[in-house]
């Protein structure tokens, strides 16, 4: 946690100086310190994943159902970062672009459900 | 006239002081019985679901033996009721489990949504949950569906095999005019309300638990109303006719002793609080439901009710349950105020609700058709 403040406040102090002079920089510095604190992060991500799991096996025929909300988060997360990141920069078109494709990807991901909901929906009322 | 008098005294007391017991003639004759057992039309049993047929096989009703029947004691009905309660409670406990496991990731996910998610983002996220909530319930429903379908299936064509039995009966009375009266009118009527809850009702609230899980996926959608008017709709047209087969059972059995009524009180108050939609009007129509189950006194009739009630009791039981855990589940998903969730479980709540009633009214006409058909019997 204080890894993470340290690092934060680092990157806060470097952007503010930089900011006068360079504008680039500055905004590189931010796009290091956001990637720096998520990696940092990144491994206990996979610990709670896992725990989901181990506690989604007992439940028979619905670990695949949980990996697959996991996946959306995850999706979700990483182009929720990038399109911050993109607004950051004051690219508003091109953090949209980012949000859309990633709607449409996971639309793609959820599009076999959808089916199953429909088969089994026409199933019930044939 | 004194003597004589003083007479009749002295005997009484006499009887009075010397007391003796007295027994029914108990040596029913059996060949008598079994002639009468021939002349009943038994080919409907035949119908029966294959675990219903065991049971009443295993018990040996299958053979109409009055003492099967006397023989059978409380325990052997209550460990009967236990395995349904069992078979019936595993599946939807399991799928409450899911469903809470679901909710509460869920609801983990979306409090990350005032730092990580946008609105858009967050939107997308509660539609994959409500998707994913949807298809685990579907597919672990869809046996219980089945199995409400099969049910009122099965019992339906256990009547229609009735009916030719019950056309002859008539016709050997010699009394057809008469005879199709109000008997052949609630018979008819039964059958008419298993043929509607076999393809209408249970359709309709398919089509409604199709139209809930649409909503509850997209909430922006509005079908709520579509959803409002299904199932006021469908409840009024089962209450209609669960009242207009009670009220003319009520008009045949007018004359029923008032006294009885006073005894079936509490099982009146129990099913109105129980029974939902319909639980009003079978309660009325109790007493005449009571008159009409007096009027089964041969074991054909007890061991064809004993079938409905096995026949039945799965699906009732299994259905109850899953409303009940799916109503924590709904309680549970409220308390995490997920909106997109509880409005899919609360349609297949309201879907169950729909199906439940329909199976108990299916198994009430089932049972009084049942009386119905072995009293004409009896009175050929």
């Amino acid at each position: 946690m204080m890894q993470i403040i340290g690092i934060s406040l680092c990157g806060l102090l470097l952007t503010v100086l930089l900011r006068d002079y360079n504008k680039t920089i500055s905004l590189i510095v931010v796009m290091a310190t956001a990637v720096i604190i998520f990696v940092s992060v990144a491994h206990n991500l996979s610990g709670i994943f896992g725990y989901i799991s181990k506690i989604s096996s007992g439940a028979e025929g619905t670990a695949e159902y949980i990996k697959l909300m996991m996946k959306v988060l995850g999706i979700t997360l990483i182009s929720q970062f990038v399109s911050d990141m993109c607004r950051d920069a004051g690219e508003n078109s091109l953090a949209n672009q980012t949000e859309t494709s990633v709607k449409i990807i996971v639309v793609l991901m959820v599009l076999p459900l959808f089916e199953s909901v429909l088969n089994i929906i026409t199933g019930l009322l044939e | 006239m004194k003597k004589f008098i003083t007479t009749i005294i002295i005997l009484m007391v006499i009887q009075l002081c010397v007391p003796f017991t007295v027994f029914a003639d108990d040596d029913i004759d059996k060949n008598e019985y079994i002639n009468s057992l021939n002349s009943y039309d038994l080919s409907s049993f035949n119908e029966l679901d294959s675990d219903t047929y065991d049971f009443l096989e295993s018990a040996g009703f299958l053979d109409f033996d009055y003492e099967n029947l006397i023989n059978l004691s409380f325990d052997d009905l209550k460990n009967e009721f236990i395995s349904i309660l069992k078979g019936a409670v595993e599946t939807p406990f399991k799928a409450m489990l899911v469903i809470l496991v679901f909710i509460i990731l869920s609801s983990f996910f979306k409090s990350m949504k005032s730092s990580v998610f946008d609105e858009e983002l967050s939107s997308m996220y509660s539609t994959v949950s409500a998707l994913v909530i949807s298809v685990v319930l579907l597919m672990k429903l869809k046996s219980t569906i089945a199995l409400s379908c099969s049910t009122i299936s099965v019992c339906s064509d256990f009547m229609f095999a009735f009916v030719p039995a019950f056309c002859a009966i008539v016709a050997a009375s010699g009394s057809a005019v008469s005879a199709f009266s109000t008997n052949s009118l609630l018979l008819a009527l039964a059958q008419i309300l298993n043929y509607i809850s076999k393809n209408i009702f249970i359709p309709l609230s398919n089509a409604f638990l199709a139209v809930g899980i649409c909503s509850g996926i997209r909430s922006e959608l509005n079908l709520g109303g579509i959803m409002s008017f299904f199932k006021k709709n469908i409840t009024t047209a089962i209450s209609v006719c669960a009242a207009g087969f009670v009220s003319i059972l009520s008009i045949k059995t007018a004359v029923a002793s008032r006294a009885d009524a006073i005894g079936l009180r509490s099982i009146r108050f129990a099913i109105n609080s129980v029974v939902p939609v319909i639980g009003s009007a079978i309660s009325e129509g109790l007493l005449s439901i009571q008159s009409y189950s007096s009027l089964i006194r041969t074991s054909v009739g007890v061991v064809g009710i004993i079938a409905v009630l096995l026949v039945f009791l799965p699906a009732i039981i299994e259905v109850a349950l899953w409303r009940l855990f799916l109503n924590l589940s709904v309680i549970v998903s409220e308390t995490f105020c997920d909106s997109s969730v509880s409005s899919v479980i609360k349609a297949f709540c309201d879907a169950l609700l729909i199906m439940n009633v329909v199976l108990i009214l299916s198994m009430v006409t089932t049972i009084i058709s049942i009386g119905i058909l072995v009293a004409a019997r009896g009175s050929v």
